[in-house]
């Protein structure tokens, strides 16, 4: 029976750099990487390759949010990461971008350790993965909906590109920041040595090979028009103005970074057919299985 | 009907009494009033939710099971919201005399019903474990499987480090232990296939899916094809109502289907795809399928009512595409 030797299993977050981070001095970014490729069993081990699994917390006058939950196996770590940045003030909510475990996985950890703390987002099936969750704390929310943090106030919007139907991002009226849950991610390698790095601090070759590699782990992209999709975003941007951008899968996007960022995305989205099929959700030259790509969480 | 649904136990109760007495462990407080419950709230006053039917059923006695619970129809992502009913939780078991596979592993709310199942049918058997997604409808009591059963193995066709996404459940939720380095794994992956035993299994692509990486899995012996979150689109009027539908008439409407896998499958609205309505069409006449199991909704059982949903579903697919892109829309 083939197994893969013990010897041979990659461990997987093996973060460069230091998290949490202080972005700004309301914002904070937590998390760490998962080793995209470190996939268990396979026969052929690949070189290790970061997927950054990120979660964001916003530190409102009055409240406190955080914008994912963090990847499931990071709690060892992102619990002390929280202590750090809250500094003794409570997490008032946790936003749930979609079901997905990577994204969301920790709400039942996050509850138990706030006990004031209630899930916000599109919160249907979350009762039959977390039956331990007094259904009160489980709070929907539509798009357009909005939480009051004293200084701002964090919009949800429907997502453009999902890959769960429930996925929502959230905006921040003050920072003028847009959570994208899994649209703008990004692999990097682990020579390049940028986990807790944000991509306006990076020298410009790098920063061009990172947003090189976006994931885009949308099944179905090619069997629409996406073209349709940029401008719905383009659409989106004109009554919410980005200024900074974050997702499950990048640190905060802003300042010089943010704009080519966006473009660069946007195009690669438009004119998804003519990317080669791994690209949609792997690293080139290491095209994954399947039909369309691999997954990314 | 069977030895082991554990309605028999409490035959004769009325619905509202299987409910309450196999109200999950996790239900408390229970209102001593239930006020008239709105649409789309908790039901039964519970502040928190609870499965019913948490049961072990015999589709192919001695070789497949299927284990599960009752939800009530509401706050589930892929049901529309005007739904009156009950909706099915599923995963499955196949035997043979030594060896046990669990086809998914279900939702934590239906932990009582795979325990349940471990309890019954494992025995000295080897365990096999198999999923079609990496998402906690499937593999939600994975954790819970690899912690507790003698030497299991993972049978892996996905993607991702699936052993962190999981924990055991002998160590506290707030502690990270994973599986990684413990767990024998044997790949699985699409267009291969592996005789355990006497179970005969072949994964493949799923022919519908929202996930990238989402498996379908046919074992050839009893003719099951284990379709994840396809085909799931027949539920329940009570929450006593059989879970297997064995009957190719009364189905529901193809617009309603089209509507209901769109709401999952949110990619087929306005989307051409003639390629995959092929590959959906060719699976089904190149393979002799008897039986149909989804993670929700019933079971479908027999060829003439499997071909009745196939040919529902196909229709469904086609009636998906002319849906507006609500997303797109939003923004236009």
């Amino acid at each position: 029976m083939p197994e893969l030797p013990k010897d041979a299993v990659i461990k997987a977050y093996v973060v460069q750099g230091q998290f949490p981070r202080m972005a700004l001095p309301d914002l904070a970014t937590l998390g760490g990487c998962s080793n995209s490729q470190g996939w268990p069993g396979r026969a052929d081990a690949r070189p290790v390759t970061h997927e950054p699994c990120i979660a964001n917390v916003i530190l409102g006058r009055d409240r406190t949010i955080m914008l994912d939950t963090g990847h499931y196996a990071l709690w060892y770590s992102l619990s002390g990461q929280l202590d750090a940045v809250l500094q003794g003030r409570p997490l008032d909510y946790v936003f749930v971008s979609h079901q997905e475990i990577p994204h969301t996985g920790n709400l039942g950890r996050l509850l138990k350790k706030y006990p004031g703390c209630k899930a916000v987002g599109d919160v249907r099936d979350y009762h039959i993965f977390h039956p331990e969750i007094a259904l009160e704390r489980l709070v929907q929310m539509e798009h357009c909906d909005e939480l009051d943090l004293g200084d701002r106030r964090i919009m949800f919007l429907d997502a453009i590109w999902k890959d769960l139907q429930t996925t929502l991002w959230a905006y921040d009226t003050r920072l003028k920041l847009i959570f994208s849950a899994d649209t703008f991610g990004y692999i990097h390698h682990a020579d390049e040595n940028v986990c807790s790095t944000m991509l306006h601090e990076m020298p410009r070759e790098l920063r061009e090979a990172v947003t090189d590699r976006p994931a885009l782990p949308f099944f179905g992209m090619r069997n629409r028009d996406q073209a349709a999709r940029v401008a719905a975003f383009r659409n989106l941007m004109t009554k919410y103005p980005i200024e900074i951008i974050t997702s499950g899968h990048t640190l905060p996007i802003m300042g010089p970074a943010t704009q080519p960022a966006i473009d660069k995305l946007l195009a690669a989205i438009a004119n998804v057919e003519q990317l080669p099929r791994f690209l949609q959700s792997g690293v080139p030259g290491h095209p994954p299985d399947g039909p369309e790509g691999g997954q990314l969480a | 009907m069977n030895d082991i649904d554990r309605r028999t136990v409490i035959a004769g109760g009325t619905a509202a009494a299987v409910m309450a007495l196999l109200r999950s462990a996790y239900a408390d407080a229970i209102a001593a009033t239930v006020p008239a419950r709105a649409r789309g709230a908790p039901a039964a006053g519970s502040q928190r939710a609870f499965a019913g039917n948490q049961t072990v059923t015999p589709l192919v006695p001695g070789r497949l099971y299927r284990v599960g619970c009752v939800v009530r129809a509401e706050r589930l992502t892929w049901l529309p919201q005007d739904l009156d009913g009950y909706e099915p939780l599923n995963c499955y078991v196949l035997t043979d005399a030594h060896n046990l596979v669990f086809a998914d592993m279900g939702a934590p709310i239906m932990l009582p019903a795979v325990q349940a199942a471990v309890d019954m049918l494992a025995g000295e058997r080897k365990v096999w474990l198999s999923f079609s997604r990496n998402e906690a409808d499937c593999i939600g009591n994975l954790g819970y499987l690899l912690g507790t059963c003698q030497g299991p193995t993972l049978l892996f066709g996905g993607a991702g480090g699936i052993l962190e996404w999981i924990n055991d459940p002998h160590v506290d939720m707030l502690e990270v232990r994973d599986f990684l380095g413990r767990i024998p794994i044997v790949e699985s992956r699409n267009d291969s296939s592996r005789e355990i035993g006497e179970i005969r299994l072949r994964w493949m692509d799923a022919r519908l899916k929202q996930m990238l990486m989402t498996q379908w899995a046919y074992e050839s012996g009893t003719g099951c094809l284990f379709t994840s979150e396809a085909f799931g689109f027949r539920h329940l009027a009570t929450a006593d109502s059989p879970v297997v539908i064995d009957r190719a008439r009364d189905l529901p409407p193809v617009a309603t289907v089209a509507r209901e896998i769109a709401q999952r499958a949110n990619w087929m609205r306005e989307a051409q795809y003639p390629d995959y309505l092929r590959k959906f069409e060719q699976f089904f006449r190149d393979n002799d399928v008897r039986m149909l199991a989804p993670v929700h909704g019933c079971v479908i059982r027999g060829r003439d009512a499997v071909a009745a949903h196939v040919m529902l579903l196909r229709d469904a697919m086609r009636a998906a595409s002319a849906l507006p892109d609500t997303e797109r829309l939003r923004y236009a």
